[in-house]
C-alpha cells in the first residue's frame, strides 16, 4: 500500500473523482431551487456557475502547474509564510470535513425520503462512511481506482435520466426567462457555484497527477462538459416539472420515476439509489482523504493511517449534529454556508494568486 | 489467524445486516392497492378514501377453480385528511397497504366540485404514492361506486381501465388523460386549468346469468368514458362532451389518432369515415391593440378508410379535395364547440391561452392575471385547420353495388 507524495493518479481518475464530487449535490438533496422565484430560470443559475466555475478551476490549476509536487498547503506555506500556511490547512481540513459531512447527510436523507423513512439515516451514514474511510486510508490510488472503474457506469445511468424523460418534456415551460430580472438568481447561482468550489480539492490531487503539465486542459474541458451536463439536467427537470419543480425535495428522484418506455421500462429510480450510494461513497472518501491530507501537511504528520477512521467517526457524529432536519440542512447549506465557502475559497484562491504574482512574477509557463 | 478472525468477524456482521432493516417488507404481509377513489364521507367532514386491493391469490394458475374468486377486495375509511384515512385502511385490511402499484385516483363528482386540493399533498409528498396515477371523475355518482364496476374482458379493474385510457389516448382522442403529475402542473400554472377524464358507470341490468368463460359472477356494471370534467382551480365546474373534447385535444395538441366521420363528397345523407394518422397545432396568442388576439393553428394528416357509398376519386379527384376540406371543417367545429363550452358555460381556459399569453407576453399577462377569467369568456380565438388525406386503404375506388333489376 502506497501512501503520500508517491500515489499518482491518471487525468482520467483525476476527472472521474471531480465528476462524483459535482454529482452528489445535483442528484440528492438540493437547496437551489427553493431560492429561485421562477423555476425557469433555474438553468441559467447552473450555466452562469459553471462559467465561474471553469474560470475557478483554471487559477486553480494554473497554481498547481507553478508549483510542481506541491499540494496547495505546502505552497500556501512557501508563499504566505508557515504561520499563514498552518492556518489555511486547518481551515481547508474543516471545509473538507463539512464537506464530507453535508455530503453524507444528504444521502441519508435522500434514503429516508425516497424509499427507507423507517431506518435511520445514522445506518445508511455509518455504513457508507466506515467503508469511505476504509478506502481512504488505503491512499488516494485505492480511491481514484474505484472512482475510474465506477465513472462510466455512473455516467451511464446519469445520460439515461437525461435522455428518456425527453418525451416529457414541455418546451413552452422555458418562457418567460428572467422575468423578475438576473438579481434574483444570483442566490440560485451562489449556491451551484458553491458546490463548484468542492473542486477545491484539486489542490491537493494535483501533485499527485502523472501528467501535471496537462492539468489545466483537462480540468477546464472537463468543468465546462460537466457545466453543460448539470444545465442540460436542469433543463430537463424544468421542461418535466414546470412550475412544481421548486416544491420537489429529490428532483433526480423524481425525474427517474417519471420515466416510462413503451410500458415495461419504467421504476429507472432503482439504478439512480444505486448511483447514489456508489458516488457518495467515492465522494466521502476523497473527502476523507483531503481532510486528512490538510492534517498531514500542515502538522507535517509522519504516521496518519489511524486519522481516517477517526476523522470518520467524528465525521458520523457531525452529520448527525451539524444539521437537526433535511430543512435546517437545506437552509444552512443555502445561505450561512454559500456565503462562508465562497467568501473563504475566492479569497484564499485570490489570496495566493496575488502573492504568486508578487512572489513568482508572472506566468512562468 | 488474525485474518481468519477478521473474516469471521466481518462475516458475523454481514449475517447481522443482511436479515433486514427497519424498512424491511414481506411481500405476503402486503396489501397492493390498484386504484383509490376519494369522495367526502357520507356524514361529517373529512375524506373517504376507499381502495380496490389485489388479491394475489385469486390469480393461481394451478387450480382453474381459483379464478372463480374475485381478484379484488373494496376497502373503505374514513379520516380528516387523506393520509389518516389511509392508515384506517389498516382496521380492516390484515395486510399493510401499499400505494407503490396504485395506478388510477378517481374523484366522486360531489368531492371534485368541492375541491380537490386536499387530497394532492398525499399523493404527490408519500414516497410510496407515484405521481403518474391517472386522474379522473365519475358523473353523477360517487367514486366509490365505480370501483364496483369490472370488466367482461380484463379481470383486473384497474387494468382494464388503463387500457380503455390509453386506447382513448391513441386511437380515439374523445379525452384527455391527465396524470397526477400533469394535474399538479396544471393547478400550479397561471393560466389553463385542469381538465381530467369523465367516466360514468355503465349499468347492466342484472337480468340473466352472464357467464363468460371465466364462470365469472354477474358483472352489474362496468365503466364507461364520457368526454372530460372540466375544472377551475381545483375545482370541478362541469362537463364536456366527447365531441368537445376532442376540440380541446385538438387545441392542446394531445391528439395521436382518432377518427372522423365527414359528410359524402357526392351523396347525401352518405358518409365517409378518416382515420387521422398525425396532427398538430400551434396556438399563437398575440396583441391586438393592447388585448390579447388568439391564433390556433391545426394541421391534420388522415386516411380514409371508409365510404358508405360509392365514389372514384381517381375520376373525381375534386372530390378528394371535397374531403379534405369537410375534415377541416369537423375539425374545426370540434373546436368551436369545445371554445363555447370553456368560454360560455364554464369560464375556464382549459385551452391554457392565458399561459400562452404569459409566456409570451408577460408584461400583458399582468394586467389580465386577475381578471383573466373575464376575458377569457369573450377573447377572440381564430381557428385555421388545415387538413390533408394521404391514403384511400386498400381501395381506390369505393366498390358498386349493381342494381338487381
Amino acid at each position: 500500500m502506497k501512501t503520500g507524495a508517491r500515489e499518482q493518479i491518471s487525468p482520467y481518475q483525476l476527472i472521474a473523482l471531480l465528476f462524483f464530487v459535482r454529482l452528489a449535490p445535483r442528484t440528492l438533496v438540493c437547496p437551489t431551487t427553493m431560492t429561485v422565484p421562477r423555476t425557469q430560470d433555474l438553468w441559467l443559475a447552473d450555466a452562469v456557475s459553471a462559467m465561474l466555475a471553469v474560470g475557478f478551476v483554471f487559477t486553480l490549476s494554473r497554481l498547481g502547474q507553478r508549483h510542481p509536487g506541491r499540494s496547495i498547503i505546502q505552497y500556501t506555506e512557501d508563499l504566505l509564510g508557515r504561520p499563514v500556511g498552518m492556518l489555511i490547512g486547518m481551515l481547508l481540513a474543516g471545509y473538507f470535513f463539512f464537506v464530507a459531512a453535508y455530503t453524507a447527510r444528504m444521502l441519508g436523507e435522500a434514503f429516508n425520503m425516497s424509499i427507507m423513512p423507517f431506518t435511520p439515516n445514522l445506518v445508511f451514514i455509518g455504513a457508507l462512511t466506515l467503508l469511505a474511510a476504509n478506502a481512504a486510508r488505503s491512499g488516494l490510488e485505492v480511491v481514484a481506482r474505484t472512482g475510474e472503474f465506477l465513472f462510466p457506469l455512473i455516467l451511464i445511468v446519469l445520460l439515461l435520466l437525461l435522455v428518456l424523460p425527453l418525451g416529457q418534456v414541455d418546451s413552452t415551460r422555458f418562457l418567460p426567462l428572467l422575468r423578475d430580472g438576473l438579481v434574483r438568481v444570483i442566490p440560485a447561482t451562489s449556491i451551484e457555484f458553491m458546490f463548484y468550489l468542492e473542486f477545491m480539492v484539486l489542490g491537493l490531487l494535483i501533485p499527485h497527477l502523472r501528467a501535471p503539465e496537462k492539468v489545466t486542459r483537462f480540468t477546464v474541458l472537463f468543468t465546462a462538459a460537466n457545466g453543460l451536463m448539470m444545465t442540460a439536467m436542469c433543463l430537463i427537470m424544468v421542461g418535466v416539472f414546470g412550475p412544481t419543480l421548486d416544491a420537489l425535495g429529490l428532483q433526480a428522484f423524481l425525474l427517474a420515476r417519471m420515466i416510462r418506455v413503451g410500458e415495461f421500462f419504467e421504476r429507472v429510480e432503482a439504478l439512480l439509489l444505486a448511483s447514489w450510494v456508489l458516488s457518495t461513497g467515492v465522494k466521502i472518501a476523497l473527502m476523507i482523504w483531503a481532510f486528512c491530507t490538510c492534517l498531514r501537511q500542515t502538522f507535517s504528520l509522519h504516521r496518519w493511517r489511524h486519522l481516517p477512521y477517526a476523522a470518520a467517526a467524528l465525521l458520523i457524529a457531525c452529520s448527525q449534529l451539524f444539521f437537526a432536519d433535511v430543512v435546517s440542512m437545506a437552509r444552512l447549506l443555502a445561505e450561512p454556508w454559500t456565503v462562508t465557502s465562497v467568501t473563504f475559497i475566492l479569497s484564499l484562491t485570490a489570496l495566493l494568486w496575488i502573492a504568486q504574482l508578487v512572489r513568482g512574477g508572472g506566468d512562468t509557463d | 489467524m488474525k485474518t481468519r478472525r477478521l473474516i469471521c468477524a466481518v462475516m458475523l456482521l454481514a449475517m447481522i445486516a443482511s436479515t433486514g432493516c427497519w424498512d424491511r417488507r414481506e411481500i405476503e404481509n402486503l396489501a397492493f392497492i390498484s386504484t383509490t377513489a376519494i369522495d367526502r364521507p357520507e356524514r361529517g367532514d373529512g375524506i373517504r378514501v376507499s381502495t380496490q386491493i389485489i388479491k394475489p391469490f385469486a390469480f393461481g394458475p394451478e387450480d382453474p377453480g381459483d379464478l372463480q374468486e374475485r381478484p379484488i377486495w373494496l376497502a373503505s375509511a374514513e379520516g380528516r385528511t387523506a393520509g389518516e384515512a389511509s392508515a384506517n385502511l389498516r382496521d380492516e385490511s390484515p395486510r399493510t397497504p401499499f400505494w407503490a402499484h396504485n395506478v388510477h385516483v378517481i374523484l366522486g363528482e360531489e368531492f371534485a366540485r368541492e375541491g380537490v386540493s386536499d387530497i394532492l399533498g398525499f399523493f404527490t409528498r408519500d414516497p410510496e404514492t407515484r405521481r403518474r396515477v391517472h386522474m379522473m371523475v365519475v358523473r353523477e355518482a360517487r367514486g366509490e361506486d365505480l370501483l364496483h364496476a369490472e370488466f367482461e374482458l380484463q379481470r383486473l379493474p384497474a387494468l382494464g381501465l388503463e387500457r380503455l385510457l390509453l386506447a382513448a389516448e391513441r386511437f380515439i382522442g374523445t379525452t384527455l388523460l391527465s396524470e397526477l403529475h400533469d394535474f399538479a402542473i396544471d393547478l400550479e400554472t397561471e393560466g389553463i386549468e385542469p381538465i381530467i377524464p369523465a367516466l360514468r358507470i355503465a349499468e347492466r341490468p342484472p337480468e340473466g346469468d352472464i357467464h363468460g368463460e371465466l364462470q365469472q359472477d354477474e358483472i352489474y356494471g362496468s365503466i364507461r368514458l364520457e368526454g372530460a370534467a372540466v375544472f377551475s382551480g381545483d375545482q370541478l365546474v362541469g362537463w364536456i362532451d366527447r365531441g368537445e373534447a376532442r376540440g380541446v385535444a385538438w387545441t392542446r395538441n394531445e391528439i395521436q389518432s382518432t377518427k372522423i366521420i365527414i359528410p359524402h363528397p357526392a351523396q347525401e345523407n352518405e358518409h365517409a369515415t378518416l382515420r387521422v394518422i398525425n396532427a398538430n397545432s400551434e396556438v399563437d396568442v398575440g396583441l391586438t391593440l393592447g388585448r390579447p388576439a388568439v391564433r390556433v393553428e391545426i394541421d391534420v394528416c388522415a386516411d380514409l378508410v371508409e365510404l358508405t357509398a360509392p365514389m372514384d376519386p381517381f375520376l373525381d379527384y375534386h372530390r378528394w379535395r371535397a374531403m379534405e376540406k369537410a375534415l377541416e371543417s369537423a375539425v374545426e367545429e370540434e373546436v368551436r364547440a369545445a371554445l363555447s363550452a370553456a368560454q360560455r358555460e364554464y369560464s375556464s381556459d382549459v385551452f391554457g391561452f392565458g399561459y400562452h399569453l404569459a409566456r409570451l407576453h408577460p408584461e400583458a399577462w399582468e394586467d389580465y392575471r386577475e381578471r383573466w377569467p373575464e376575458e377569457f369568456r369573450n377573447l377572440p380565438v381564430h381557428v385555421q385547420v388545415r387538413g390533408e388525406i394521404k391514403e384511400s386503404g386498400l381501395l381506390m375506388r369505393a366498390p358498386e353495388v349493381e342494381d338487381g333489376e
